[in-house]
């Protein structure tokens, strides 16, 4: 056996139990922070972006105290494909652009995964419902989009538990031996009840959350928090501005 | 009325706000778009899954309006780039555009060539829409198609000795210089190609999703329009006369009531076995419209408003709506009401807890932070929709004592539905309805201590050739080496022979659903082995049969014979043989064959969880494991089932492990008990 790996649905939108200044951040902060880096590395995608980006996850890791083991490690293949594509740009003189295709990619991939790790679920549409502030005044129902991601969020769980479930059954369903063709044939039919089961769970859960909803009085508009900048908002906002500087300077 | 029973979301007039059932589809359904995409980016072979997401907002447009499309596309989207960056964001909105735009089409009664359409007009719009960021972003033009090219060139060069691959590479090179210079006619011809593709795949698979969903339509609390202006609300006393409520499509009326009073002040026990008709009773109360009759209130029902009518329901994960506790207390309430979030906790019994998450908290304290929600505005009418039927008895008794108390402490009258006899004993009047007609109607009777059926014992007399089932040090970790590690279960030692019944107790977080799952050969353990003949249960999938609290889970096929066969691990030649393999299997767990040709989802969640055994059954396993298999069942289909599973053990020698908090009836089917505590076998 290889040593354990902790599944994708173990590590995503979890916080880990820290107390770090990424954690005292303000959600909003860090959502902006995540969008305005990943629009200018999109905009400008320079050396001066991937240094940057290279720079923020690295340090942003480090002061969330991330260790190692949450990181997910794609398995071999992934890096052999990988390998054979850098051979392939390097034989077409393309090395340079590769690797920063990549590394921006995977930075930028990172950067929300930091997200997810620092920041506990219910501050988001909270924040969400801060930030569109000023879309409220042209009349959009911002609050009642915030709290639909509150569901999203909320019923997430179940889903995973559900999809685990659902794919146990199918693996306890598989007759002993079977030819390879048949295996195919299989997978394919099963990929297909996996997502109609889903489905069919979910329209009953969403009929539940409609009556729970209206039990409750109601649409709902999700309730603001009083917003606290601390320094490390500051810090991060500062960060934002440095990547844009760098993209620009050396693009 | 012959539209079926989400048609009454039209109804809503075009531009009025979201009404709840809307709103929590939105959220539902968004989110499960999210985590397709998501799962679609994390795992890259996975990644023609994403094209699946359509489908949850086809659903959507085609039961809903086009704002609640929007608002769901809104939801799905920010949870997929929480989860997977702005790629899966993009990802969701145009899943929302294609899906949206299928179900649409589908919702309005047009075929095939308004797919086609709205495909050939959306795919050139996206197309369009890309060449324009490309334009704005130039640099980002040049990394993709610089990319792009390079692979191309490279690989021309690293293949070019090779004698036919080599020339069709140089070919390739050529072509994607072509296609890479005019990348402004390329990128909407592509998108269109896509957008004809998805609607196709998208139009394809709703038409199966929809046929499945038929059966499925939702009470109909969620689609009352919203009063926002309404008067103050004053729901009692209030009065029935001639009441006819009659579901759409159905036969015969779902409820029949002469005359009915419901005066304040008292604690109101409503009981009945699976469709007779009580929540169909409840609903009225809460303000759902009537087919005939008339009711008299003298103010608005006002649900959920404070002061006026609240709702306790059924399953607690779907009804505490807010991510921690605070949170959910205050969920929907009008801005600036005063919230005494202590008080409303310890009176539930949840002092303390304010912080917790709510996935934390266990299905009673779930359904007891719910109560706590309710009384938290007030109420004047307090319903609950078998609040009880999914917690174990403890937790049961301690909800029907916190509900009794409500009339004498806060003057709330409470009307509580319920399978469970024995809760009326503390009501102040019991109303028993069959049949969708009330039968009785006065004060509790006196308890009649009915001997339960365990007063016979049986006798245990299987032979007992050897364990079937060997655990030896079996442990295991959750999300192991990450600050998430979790202990569920440690050095568990047990066996279990042949013919023989195993119980295995323990509250929530003592580590029973895991033992289920490594008996079950499901998951591999950390530590240990568990081991069928002698060789390890997990690589011997389907050996261990195991039947899942969530029948709805296991039952995976469209109709009930497809679904039993496939249980079974069985193919046959026409549908007739299957038909006819699926009812000698039904006939095992005392249901009518008629039911064999059924589509699973329109079966009652009794007849779901015996579809869900009849199918393991029938591929005759030696070891069966039940994991909470009597919840949401009505003590009659208990007995029925228990009866079952008793006959089955003893005539042929299967090994049963239960697992269960409900003890009526256990003992019976399970002599042997093993508890667990925080996964440590006591």
């Amino acid at each position: 056996m290889t040593r354990p790996q902790p599944s994708w649905s173990a590590v995503l939108l979890r916080t880990l139990p820290r107390a770090t200044p990424l954690h005292r951040m303000w959600a909003g902060t860090k959502l902006v922070v995540l969008l305005a880096i990943t629009v200018t590395c999109l905009a400008l995608p320079g050396w001066g972006a991937v240094a940057a980006l290279i720079g923020v996850v690295a340090v942003a890791g480090a002061t969330a105290r991330v260790p190692m083991s949450v990181v997910p490690r794609p398995p071999i293949w992934f890096w052999l494909l990988l390998a054979v594509g850098a051979a392939v740009a390097l034989l077409g003189a393309g090395l340079a652009l590769y690797v920063q295709a990549l590394v921006i990619s995977f930075g930028v991939l990172g950067l929300g995964l930091l997200l997810g790790w620092t920041t506990p679920l219910d501050e988001i549409p909270p924040a969400l419902a801060s930030l569109g502030r000023p879309l409220v005044r042209v009349g959009l129902p911002v609050e009642t989009w915030a709290a639909a991601v509150g569901i999203s969020l909320r019923t997430l769980p179940l889903l995973v538990e559900e999809i685990r479930v659902i794919t146990a059954v199918q693996r306890a369903r598989r007759p002993p031996s079977a030819p390879r063709i048949q295996a195919l044939r299989r997978a394919a039919r099963d990929g297909v009840d996996l997502c109609v089961t889903l489905l069919a769970v979910t329209v009953r859960r969403a009929a539940e959350i409609g009556t729970a909803t209206a039990a409750r009085g109601g649409t709902p508009l999700v309730a603001r928090r009083a917003v606290h900048l601390v320094g490390a908002d500051l810090a991060a906002f500062g960060a934002a501005a440095l990547t844009v500087a760098a993209a620009a300077l050396y693009p | 009325m012959s539209a079926s029973g989400n048609g009454s979301a039209r109804a809503v007039a075009g531009r009025a706000a979201l009404t709840a059932a809307e709103f929590g589809a939105a959220g539902v359904l968004g989110g499960l778009a999210a985590a397709i995409i998501a799962v679609g980016k994390v795992l890259p072979h996975a990644g023609a899954l994403e094209i699946l997401a359509t489908i949850p907002f086809a659903v959507l447009a085609a039961q809903r309006r086009p704002r609640a499309v929007l608002t769901g596309a809104i939801a799905g989207g920010t949870v997929a780039l929480l989860l997977a960056g702005l790629g899966a964001f993009i990802t969701v909105g145009g899943c929302a555009v294609v899906g949206g735009a299928a179900g649409w089409v589908k919702a309005h009664g047009r075929g095939g060539w308004a797919v086609l359409g709205s495909a050939l007009l959306l795919g050139p719009l996206a197309g369009l829409a890309a060449d324009a960021m490309l334009l704005l972003f130039a640099p980002l033009r040049a990394l993709a198609i610089g990319s792009v090219r390079h692979v191309a060139a490279g690989a021309a060069i690293a293949l070019h000795p090779v004698p036919v691959l080599g020339p069709t590479a140089a070919y390739l090179r050529d072509l994607v210089g072509l296609v890479t210079d005019a990348w402004w006619l390329w990128i909407p011809v592509a998108a269109t190609v896509a957008a004809v593709g998805g609607m196709l795949v998208t139009w394809r698979l709703l038409g199966a999703a929809i046929a499945r969903l038929a059966p499925v339509h939702g009470e109909g609390i969620g689609d009352l329009a919203q009063e926002p202006d309404a008067p103050p609300p004053v729901p009692l006393p209030v009065s029935m006369a001639g009441i006819e409520v009659r579901h759409p499509g159905a036969e015969a009326p779902a409820l029949v009531v002469e005359s009915l009073a419901i005066t304040p002040g008292s604690f109101v026990v409503v009981t009945g076995t699976n469709g007779s008709g009580k929540t169909t009773l409840l609903h009225v109360l809460a303000g759902a419209p009537v087919t005939a009759g008339r009711i008299d209130r003298p103010g608005p029902v006002g649900l959920g408003r404070v002061g006026g009518t609240s709702l306790v329901l059924q399953r607690p994960e779907t009804q505490v709506l807010g991510m921690t506790v605070a949170d959910d207390l205050a969920w929907g309430l009008p801005e600036g009401y005063p919230v005494d979030v202590d008080g409303a906790l310890a009176e539930v019994g949840l002092a303390g807890l304010v912080e917790r998450p709510t996935s934390a908290l266990s299905g009673g304290q779930l359904q007891r932070l719910a109560i706590a929600a309710a009384i938290i505005r007030r109420p004047a009418l307090l319903l609950s929709d078998e609040s009880t039927a999914m917690v174990d008895s403890a937790g049961r008794e301690g909800i029907v004592a916190l509900l009794a108390e409500l009339p004498r402490r806060h003057g709330i009258t409470v009307v509580h539905v319920t399978h469970f006899e024995v809760e009326a004993q503390a009501a102040d009047r019991h109303i028993v309805l069959a049949g969708g007609r009330i039968v009785r109607d006065g004060a509790p009777a006196p308890a009649a201590r009915a001997a339960p059926a365990a007063a016979r014992p049986e006798v245990v007399a299987s032979p007992s050739p050897g364990p079937v089932l060997d655990a030896r040090g079996l442990g295991y970790v959750y999300a192991p080496g990450t600050p998430w590690a979790h202990v569920a279960l440690r050095d568990v030692s047990m066996h279990v022979a042949a013919g023989e019944g195993v119980r295995i107790e323990g509250g929530n977080g003592s580590g029973k659903t895991t033992l289920a799952w490594l008996l079950a050969g499901l998951l591999v353990p950390t530590s240990g082995s568990c081991t069928l003949g002698d060789r390890p249960v997990h690589r011997l999938p389907g050996a261990v049969s195991i039947a899942f609290q969530h029948s709805r889970l296991q039952v995976q096929r469209p109709t009930v014979d497809a679904e039993i066969a496939s249980a079974a691990a069985r193919e046959f030649a026409s549908r007739d043989e299957q038909i006819l393999f699926a009812r000698r299997a039904l006939a095992l767990v005392d249901l009518d064959g008629d039911v064999a040709e059924r589509p699973v989802d329109a079966l009652s969640g009794g007849q779901l969880k015996r579809v869900a055994l009849a199918g393991i059954l029938a591929r005759d396993p030696r070891v069966l494991v039940l994991d909470e298999p009597f919840a949401g069942l009505d003590p009659d289909s208990r007995d029925a089932l228990v009866g079952t599973l008793v006959r089955l053990r003893e005539v042929r020698g299967m090994a049963i492990v239960l697992i269960t908090h409900d003890l009526v009836g256990a003992d019976r089917l399970c002599p042997r008990v093993i508890s667990l505590r925080q996964g440590v076998l006591v």
